[in-house]
């Protein structure tokens, strides 16, 4: 933590800040496909929950980004007032632990495209079991309870992971993460191709 | 530490280079300010003068990315030996946005948050909060959300949150630039009394240094270079180096301006140095030699007149914001909006350009209700340039951005090529085609916002303080691009806190107050009206119609003494 | 006793202790009466206007229907035995109808548990208190305060941009490309000057002499005080007497993964 520079930290909440609201919107969202699909719909866009850690992680390159940005997430959520309370504080923190261990698993050196997929699943499986506990999937089918947790795989490594690169990669195009780590890449890149 | 023998900042061949530019940012500069000073910095918009208050106070190399060289001392002590945090205490920085420098929620809070830094006991944080927000007026607003202050009030608020924290050198960027005349006055009345009080050193850095010019005496030139071409007395140094100043782009004060050409045309004799009050000037001329000079002076080119209504208001409300405005601003006229922070100026401008919809009362435009115009008819009859660029880019680079609104009206590509190429060289941006609009510098972001807006030819253009935080040069472009379209028919709308803008270029003023329409009138209609009427509208008469007052006044009062003895 | 001046961190703390507790509990009657007791608790001793209640409650009413509707639609208890009941056109078992409830008045306390905190703590006060009682690091609690900060701001930009975007011409998005578009013409403006701000933030909190240190004094100092073990033990015995309630009058059931 005492390495973070203040910007960081600042860039990252307000990151958190602003998904905190998109995740907001989410839920309604999520709620509308649980109707029609029942419990599964939510699987389907799960990823959109676990996006911030992807963005946070891969602009800031640091660790705990990950799971800093989707606790603090959390908790701006519950300062806007969420059906869930303050219980979600620990929900985002475990959706973040399990970005947080691919990225450590990297040593925090490969920011590439599978990594940030597998980062997104890795909030799955965290998000997956926890909630396994905590809704009690266990009163489902096994086939549908296999089916949930693939489709909240896949839906992390894509909108998560996949989602979360495209729009880092569109800010880092505008200039704003000049001193950043992703901002940094860019420029070598740009450099290296010219 | 025995403090007074050593100038309070010594500052020796610093150089600092951000990573990835080309050049340095700032090089080789040198000074010492002493205890006390006053000090005012000057450079043009990029030059560097923001970045040198992050190397004053502390905060770099600590938060920089790059590189920074030379010798920095605090009192005779190198800056390397202070404890992290101790240096943001004796140096205070008001800094240049007031929206981005608060971090807590309320008022009461941020003040405290400094205090806090610093370990202040409860008890004492209590009393300074309450002792600082009585210094800037702002008591009445202790336990309000920061979010709910005007422009104004935050950065008043920014100034007491550094005076709590009892500076010995107060940095002030750009403090002013949001500010309303009589606001702006006021804000420098308060700095100058608690300098009096509190004996802090001060450096200000201002584009347009005007009212400062009675307090200041000692200046620091940057140039674009990041190097300090000049250090010494104001007034001497804009007479010796003018012709350097102006081609820097720095602002050059209206009353140095005003004496310099009088002094072209022989009327007063400048010696030494420039006066630095207008009653200084105003002792050395008389009123013919003033009128003579200003008939000289080409008058504005004469436009074609219209009688014909371009936008009319009939009792037009917005929310609680607007109430009945009733005007008409005719073909080819060049309108200004102005009035205190505050008033509704923003407000209506947007309403004209059919962004906003009002409440109650109808607006036409081309005698046609503006309602009913369908809405992407709109956007080619009226060009909107909004207060803060950014918002208005959709394209990743600058080529695209200009030549968006030529692709939406399917102009085969070589014209858009051409036509994109051609306008890009007239607003100087030819060399940053291919960048993203963000990487621009302000004033290239501004010209940048206007150009986009020049491709279509929409008879009507509503621009939102089209050149605050603009340097001299940036200014003077954007104010010529927009008399060349005013010439060519183009009905322009402008609202602006800028006097001698409105008083060189506009045909028609509307005076906002409280949401209300207080005046509505020629320029020269509105400096008629009495100082007092302008001041309780937070107005003031540009800078040429106070001299002309200042010299009759003075051969009134010649008269009269002369009849007495 | 005041729901204002509790400490938050102590009350988050009790609150999520009650939704942990209700959590094992499965029917319909535990958290009806819980409920009734939190909302009585909110309104006699939190200080709050009926009318910000409401605003934030009517969704949550309408998200518990959803789940009542649905479970009782969709729900995978599935028994077609027992006690049937006709309501309109469809038709369920008393089985079905309760686990609809249980689920639907679950979700309801959940909601009105976090209302209650929500609607009687200060967000700073919530901040510091995470910062003195549960030693949070002051960088990351000032660093999300002032992030917070940005809300109001954002939501002027946003509007701002879409007028910009009026009148620059652009239209709706067509399709799920254009929309894409559209999407990405809002939000990427929007993060860009988010970010910048957060920039110029982080270096005026600095230059105001906070280096993240714990050491620092606070001028507002949370505490713990009798209140707030008072409210914990108000809380505890509210769930205990729901409970009783609950299992004296034969609704009582442990959730063993119903939905
Ligand atoms: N953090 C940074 N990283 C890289 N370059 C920077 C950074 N901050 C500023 N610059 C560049 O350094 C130059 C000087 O910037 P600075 O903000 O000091 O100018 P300024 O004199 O304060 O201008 P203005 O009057 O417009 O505020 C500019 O060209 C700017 O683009
Ligand atoms: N969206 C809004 N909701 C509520 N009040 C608003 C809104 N926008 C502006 N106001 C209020 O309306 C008044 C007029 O605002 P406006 O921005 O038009 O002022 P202005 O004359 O442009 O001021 P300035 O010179 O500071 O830019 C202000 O008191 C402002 O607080
Ligand atoms: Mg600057
Ligand atoms: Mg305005």
């Amino acid at each position: 933590m005492s390495k973070w520079k203040m910007k960081e930290i600042v860039v990252m909440s307000v990151l958190s800040v602003v998904f905190a609201v998109v995740y907001l919107a989410f839920l309604p969202v999520g709620k509308l496909l649980v109707g029609f699909f029942g419990p599964i719909g939510y699987d389907v866009i799960f990823g959109i929950w676990f996006i911030v850690s992807i963005i946070a992680a891969y602009i800031i390159r640091r660790p705990g980004a990950a799971f800093l940005s989707e606790t603090i997430a959390a908790i701006i959520e519950v300062m806007l007032g969420n059906a869930v309370g303050p219980m979600l504080i620990i929900t985002g923190m475990i959706q973040g632990l399990g970005a947080e261990a691919v990225f450590a698993a990297t040593r925090y050196r490969m920011y590439n495209v599978w990594v940030l997929m597998a980062a997104g699943m890795g909030s799955a499986v965290f998000s997956f079991v926890w909630g396994y506990f905590l809704s009690g999937y266990a009163a489902l089918a096994t086939t549908y309870v296999a089916t949930m947790f693939v489709a909240r795989l896949i839906s992390g490594a894509v909108i998560a992971g996949l989602l979360g690169k495209a729009i880092s990669d569109a800010l880092a195009k505008t200039g704003v993460l000049y001193n950043f780590a992703l901002g940094k890449e860019h420029r070598r890149n740009k450099h290296g191709a010219a | 530490m025995a403090p007074h023998d050593k100038p309070l900042i010594e500052v020796h061949q610093l150089t600092l280079h951000y990573e990835e530019a080309r050049t340095p940012t700032l090089n080789g500069i040198d000074f010492c300010l002493s205890h006390g000073e006053t000090a005012m910095l000057l450079g043009s918009s990029g030059s560097g003068k923001s970045t040198l208050t992050y190397c004053l106070n502390g905060l770099y190399p600590g938060e920089l990315d790059g590189t920074l060289k030379g010798k920095r001392y605090y009192y005779g002590v190198p800056y390397e030996k202070f404890e992290a945090g101790e240096l943001s205490q004796r140096v205070g920085v008001v800094f240049q946005d007031p929206e981005s420098q608060f971090c807590m929620l309320t008022v009461e809070d941020e003040l405290a948050f400094g205090l806090e830094n610093l370990q202040t006991p409860p008890d004492i944080i209590m009393e300074k909060v309450d002792w600082a927000l009585e210094m800037v007026g702002l008591s009445d607003v202790k336990e309000a959300e920061i979010s709910t202050l005007s422009g104004g009030m935050k950065q008043k608020l920014a100034l007491a949150c550094v005076l709590a924290m009892e500076p010995e050198l107060l940095i002030l960027d750009e403090p002013t630039s949001l500010l309303d005349p009589h606001a702006r006055n006021s804000f420098i009345d308060t700095v100058i009394r608690l300098q009096k009080q509190k004996g802090f050193a001060l450096l200000i850095i201002e584009h347009n240094l005007n009212e400062w010019l009675p307090y200041a005496e000692r200046c620091l030139m940057m140039n674009r270079h990041g190097e300090i071409f000049y250090d010494g007395s104001i007034t001497q140094g804009f007479l010796q180096h003018y012709e350097t100043i102006r081609s820097e782009g720095i602002w050059i004060p209206e009353l140095f301006r005003t004496a310099q050409e009088l002094s072209d045309h022989d009327l007063i004799e400048l010696g030494e140095e420039f006066p630095v009050r207008l009653e200084s000037l105003a002792g050395k001329i008389s009123t013919d030699s003033v009128s003579r000079k200003w008939k000289e002076s080409p008058p504005k080119m004469p436009k074609a007149k219209s009688d014909k209504s371009h936008l009319y208001l009939q009792n037009v409300c917005y929310k609680h914001i607007l109430e009945d405005i009733t005007t008409e601003i005719k073909e080819g006229e060049w309108a200004a909006i102005v009035g205190a922070n505050g008033a509704g100026k923003t407000t209506l401008s947007l309403l004209m350009a059919g962004l906003l919809d009002a409440t109650s009362g109808n607006i036409h435009l081309n005698n046609k209700v503006m309602a009913d115009y369908r809405d992407h008819w709109l956007w080619k009859e009226i060009g909107y340039v909004f207060q803060n660029p950014e918002h208005q880019f959709v394209a990743d680079t600058v080529f695209d951005e200009v030549s968006f609104g030529l692709r939406l009206q399917r102009v085969p590509e070589e014209v858009v090529t051409e036509k994109t190429n051609q306008l890009l060289k007239r607003y100087g941006l030819f060399a940053h085609a291919d960048r993203h609009p963000y990487t621009l510098s302000q004033g290239q972001k501004r010209r940048l916002s206007i150009a986009t807006m020049m491709v279509e030819h929409q008879s009507l253009l509503v621009l939102d303080e089209p050149t605050f935080g603009q340097d001299e040069q940036a200014a003077k472009v954007i104010i010529d691009l927009l008399e060349q379209r005013n010439q060519a028919g183009t009905t322009l709308v402008m609202v602006t806190h800028d006097m001698e803008l409105v008083n060189q270029h506009a045909d028609h003023v509307l005076v906002m107050e409280k949401g209300k329409l207080a005046f509505e009138g020629t320029p020269a209609q509105l400096w008629q009206k009495n100082n007092r009427w302008l001041a309780h509208h937070h107005l003031q008469k540009p800078f040429r119609v106070r001299l002309e007052e200042a010299v009759n006044e003075r051969e009134d009062h010649h008269e009269l003494t002369g009849t007495q003895s | 006793m005041n729901l204002q001046e509790l400490n938050p961190s102590m009350k988050a703390i009790t609150i999520i202790l009650a939704v942990f507790l209700l959590a094992f509990v499965f029917d319909p009657i535990t958290p009806l009466l819980f409920s009734s007791g939190v909302v009585t608790l909110t309104f006699l001793f939190g200080r709050v206007s009926l009318k910000s209640w409401s605003l934030y409650f009517v969704p949550f009413l309408i998200i518990a229907f959803g789940f009542f509707w649905t479970t009782l639609l969709f729900g995978d208890v599935g028994s077609k035995e027992g006690n049937m009941v006709t309501i309109g056109f469809v038709t369920f078992s008393e089985a079905d109808l309760q686990v609809a409830l249980s689920l639907s008045l679950r979700v309801l306390s959940f909601a009105l548990l976090s209302l209650m905190f929500i609607l009687t703590t200060n967000k700073t006060g919530f901040l510091l208190s995470l910062m003195q009682q549960l030693k949070l690091s002051p960088k990351i609690a000032y660093g999300v305060l002032a992030g917070y900060r940005f809300l109001p701001m954002m939501m002027t930009e946003w509007k701002a941009i879409r007028m910009a975007h009026r009148i620059r011409g652009l239209r709706r998005g067509k399709g799920i490309s254009g929309r894409v578009q559209e999407m990405k013409r809002y939000v990427i403006p929007l993060l860009a000057s988010a970010i910048r701000k957060a920039e110029r933030t982080a270096i005026a909190m600095e230059s105001k002499g906070f280096t993240g240190s714990k050491e620092r004094t606070f001028y507002r100092q949370m505490k713990i005080t009798l209140q707030d073990w008072v409210f914990l033990g108000v809380m505890l015995s509210l769930y205990g007497i729901s409970v009783y309630c609950s299992v004296r009058w034969g609704y009582f059931q442990w959730y063993d993964g119903q939905l």
